[in-house]
């Protein structure tokens, strides 16, 4: 099995717009896809932004994998403003392959956690939702 | 996969970021991740450049897109913003092939193969006549209408083959109304057409049962190993004959819709049936006609009845006149406010 995709698995995080939507497990790269969704009542038209820093981990391990690059997602200093507080955006985090193995990741962008940085916490990739890829 | 074809395939990811709106100004980086992306492979900027130069200036590709860079937004643009490579007119050797093509199955349209086919071949011919027959203005004689790209026809091929292969999919959906992003699974059955505006229909692993997607808001469709769900494949059939619109009404079964015309709509509608199903049933003197369909209704049904609302009346179907009323007080209550 090289690739694997794990649909809507359960994480925790403090964003309000950010929806983890899906976690692609390759040999040559672990590739998360997200949503970027206005919620109930939003008057604030935000802007967004990653920072190359943001790296994968696995729980209890030290090893950092790195984002490598984006898909529709800009890398700070660069940033997407959304031009209403109803706009949305799809985009994909593309980062060093984690080992296609059933684990909980962390996604973290900054140590320090805010509701407006990528911090993802236990994204559990669990064997029974997960779907191999043709 | 050969070079060339495999060349084309990047010419096309190419083309789609460039024309991508909700992503202007790819990059160099952009390009070559996309292509990685799709194609599952890695590429030198020299492979991405050398593209690029291609689909500029090689006159036997025939594209000559016209792609610029622009310096202020760091990535590619076409100077002629409705440009695409998909919508490249034919050569005059093509257009010979095709002439001669087409006359032969002209021939054999009208006895050996069915109506479908006819009407195919009619619409590759009027598509011709656009493309090749221009008077002494520099206007084509013929003109067809070009509704605006829908965004997500870049996946068209892809799904056409997924449909074909009997491969389920994951996608990302972002819901409109609800402004709310979602995953399904989908067993692909077919696509189709209304209005200018393409649809996905097959079976959904979320809903257990049959679900139509709009092209415009499927993201990123990924092939999956895992059975192919047919079991709701006929059901495809009652989308394609008993309705008016892309997708029934809930609980609501086939039936008859009638509705009276100012002889003007009567013209129309004698003229381009709303349905394969529609038949005139009374006749006006002054003109007025009453038709009647057979249909399950949908939401597009009720909302044609409702923009053509002082011109058609609906009777003899209390769901239906329900349904056009809720619409008129909504829009009363919002004016009153």
């Amino acid at each position: 099995m090289n690739k694997l995709l794990f649909i809507e698995p359960n994480y925790f995080t403090y964003s309000t717009n950010l929806k983890l939507l899906r976690v692609e497990l390759t040999t040559t790269y672990t590739k998360i896809d997200f949503g970027y969704q206005p919620f109930d009542g939003q008057k604030e038209v935000k802007k967004i932004k990653i920072r190359k820093e943001a790296y994968l981990s696995l729980l209890d391990e030290k090893k950092k994998f790195k984002l490598v690059r984006t898909s529709n997602m800009p890398i700070a200093p660069k940033q997407h403003i959304f031009k209403t507080a109803m706009d949305w955006l799809f985009f994909s985090l593309y980062f060093e392959p984690v080992p296609v193995k059933y684990c909980d990741l962390n996604l973290i962008e900054n140590e320090v956690i805010a509701e407006s940085d990528f911090n993802f916490i236990s994204i559990e990739l669990n064997k029974k939702k997960q779907l191999e890829i043709k | 996969m050969s070079l060339n074809k495999e060349a084309y395939i990047r010419y096309k990811i190419i083309d789609g970021c460039i024309r991508n709106l909700q992503k202007p100004y790819p990059s160099m980086n952009d390009l070559i991740a996309t292509c990685e992306n799709k194609l599952g492979k890695t590429f030198t900027v020299s492979t991405i450049q050398k593209d690029i130069k291609t689909m500029k200036e090689d006159e036997e590709l025939g594209f000559m897109a016209p792609i610029k860079f622009s310096k202020s937004n760091t990535g590619y643009y076409y100077s002629n913003p409705d440009f695409s490579i998909s919508q490249i007119p034919l050569q005059e050797n093509e257009i010979e092939a095709l002439k001669t093509a087409s006359d032969m199955l002209q021939v054999i349209s009208g006895s050996r193969v069915g109506q479908s086919f006819d009407s195919a071949l009619k619409k590759i011919m009027v598509s011709l006549r656009e493309k090749t027959d221009k008077n002494r203005d520099g206007l084509p004689i013929v003109s067809l209408e070009k509704a605006p790209q829908q965004s997500g026809l870049e996946h068209f091929e892809f799904l056409i083959n997924v449909i074909k292969t009997k491969t389920a999919i994951s996608f990302v959906h972002f819901h409109f109304l609800l402004c709310e992003f979602s995953t399904d699974i989908m067993h692909p059955y077919q696509l189709f057409e209304f209005n200018n505006n393409w649809y996905l229909i097959g079976f959904s692993e979320n809903r257990k049962g049959i679900r139509v997607c709009g092209l415009d808001k499927i993201f990123d469709p990924i092939e999956l190993k895992v059975p192919f769900n047919n079991s709701k494949f006929q059901e495809v059939k009652k989308y394609n004959e008993d309705m008016y619109g892309v997708k029934p009404i809930e609980g609501q079964k086939k039936q008859k819709i009638s509705f009276v015309t100012a002889p003007d709509t009567a013209n129309y509608l004698k003229a381009q049936p709303l349905h394969r199903s529609q038949k005139a049933t009374w006749h006006q003197s002054q003109g007025c006609v009453a038709f009647t369909i057979n249909v399950i209704p949908t939401y597009d049904l009720i909302r044609y009845f409702f923009m053509n609302s002082n011109r058609i009346k609906v009777f003899n179907n209390e769901f239906v006149i329900e349904k056009i009323k809720e619409l008129v007080y909504d829009i009363l209550s919002d004016y009153k406010n």
